[in-house]
């Protein structure tokens, strides 16, 4: 029989980049860059990035990448049955990586009401290291910017960017 | 010193747990995450937080159990910025419903102590579905 020591709860040995304040090109396969990083957690790690690349070093870490943005719209209430994908990019190899997102507009009624449009909000890639960016993949033609701007109101959020490493 | 048996679903030792909403704990009128099974994570059922001795990170994910129109935000209770908060907007057949931008479900947060809550609810049910409202815990 295997025993342990009692009063020892595990800790998963991880860090994690939080990064916010999004904006991109309205186009597909434009990159959506993150201007800047909340470190208010303590939990950060060093990590090379440049306008929208992000730099992971192999150095026997694995990288997991989860970022989403805000399907922003000026058109309102004209934008019904729009939506946005992004996915990560793996710019070494010029090819599309991960897990998309599929992102629909502020109207409730887009969402689950046209088509197939349901889909997690947030781009998912892990990896042990390369040059990713995430990038707007396409969009139905109604999107007008990837993040809240400042002073909407109380019900909007903000696009943001984990990179765990672990 | 003292020893417990190994177990490989040992709640004891794991930093992994779902929390859940039994649907029967609201402060202010709100259902709060009240389910754990980690016996390291306490929950205060008078204010709704969710404690540990050391730091966790937490996904948290709300469910109305109702299809209303509306917008709302979740998240936690102090110091939540919007770029770890989540967005909810239920399905709806109203056409004229929702607003001018949407976001990710999910609120984010990593501290010692949660509160993860309705932050904003503009016309939005905040009574929770208790089979699809959930919790992610990671403890690093």
């Amino acid at each position: 029989m295997t025993y342990i020591k009692s009063g020892l709860p595990q800790k998963l040995d991880a860090q994690f980049n939080l990064y916010h304040n999004a904006s991109a090109t309205i186009a597909n396969d434009e990159a959506i860059t993150y201007a800047d990083e909340d470190t208010s957690f303590g939990k950060s790690f060093s990590l090379s990035r440049s306008g929208a690349q992000f730099t992971l070093p192999v150095n026997g870490s694995t990288y997991y990448l989860e970022a989403s943005i805000v399907y922003w719209h000026t058109s309102y209430p004209t934008v019904n049955y729009n939506y946005a994908v992004t996915c990560w990019y793996d710019v070494t190899n010029s090819a599309y990586v991960g897990i998309q997102s599929n992102i629909c507009s502020g109207f409730n009624i887009s969402e689950g009401r046209s088509g197939n449009i349901v889909a997690d909000e947030t781009a998912k890639f892990a990896t042990s290291g390369g040059v990713y960016e995430l990038r707007l993949k396409t969009t139905s033609g109604m999107l007008t910017a990837v993040d809240t701007p400042s002073g909407s109101g109380y019900g909007y959020v903000n696009a943001r960017c984990l990179i765990w490493r672990f | 010193m003292s020893y417990i048996q190994r177990s490989a679903t040992n709640a004891n030792t794991t930093p992994f747990d779902v929390g859940k909403m039994s649907g029967n704990t609201a402060v202010s009128g709100r259902q709060i995450f009240d389910t754990f099974n980690a016996p390291w994570l306490s929950v205060n059922t008078s204010t709704g937080v969710i404690s540990a001795d050391t730091a966790f990170f937490t996904e948290a994910c709300f469910s109305p159990n109702s299809n209303t129109y509306g917008n709302s935000r979740v998240g936690n209770s102090t110091g939540s910025t919007l770029h770890t908060a989540g967005q909810i907007m239920p399905e709806s057949s109203t056409s004229s419903a929702g607003g001018s931008g949407r976001g990710d479900d999910i609120a984010y947060y990593y501290s010692a102590s949660h509160y993860p809550t309705w932050l904003y609810a503009g016309n939005t049910a905040t009574a929770p579905d208790t089979d699809l409202s959930h919790i992610k815990v990671m403890r690093l």
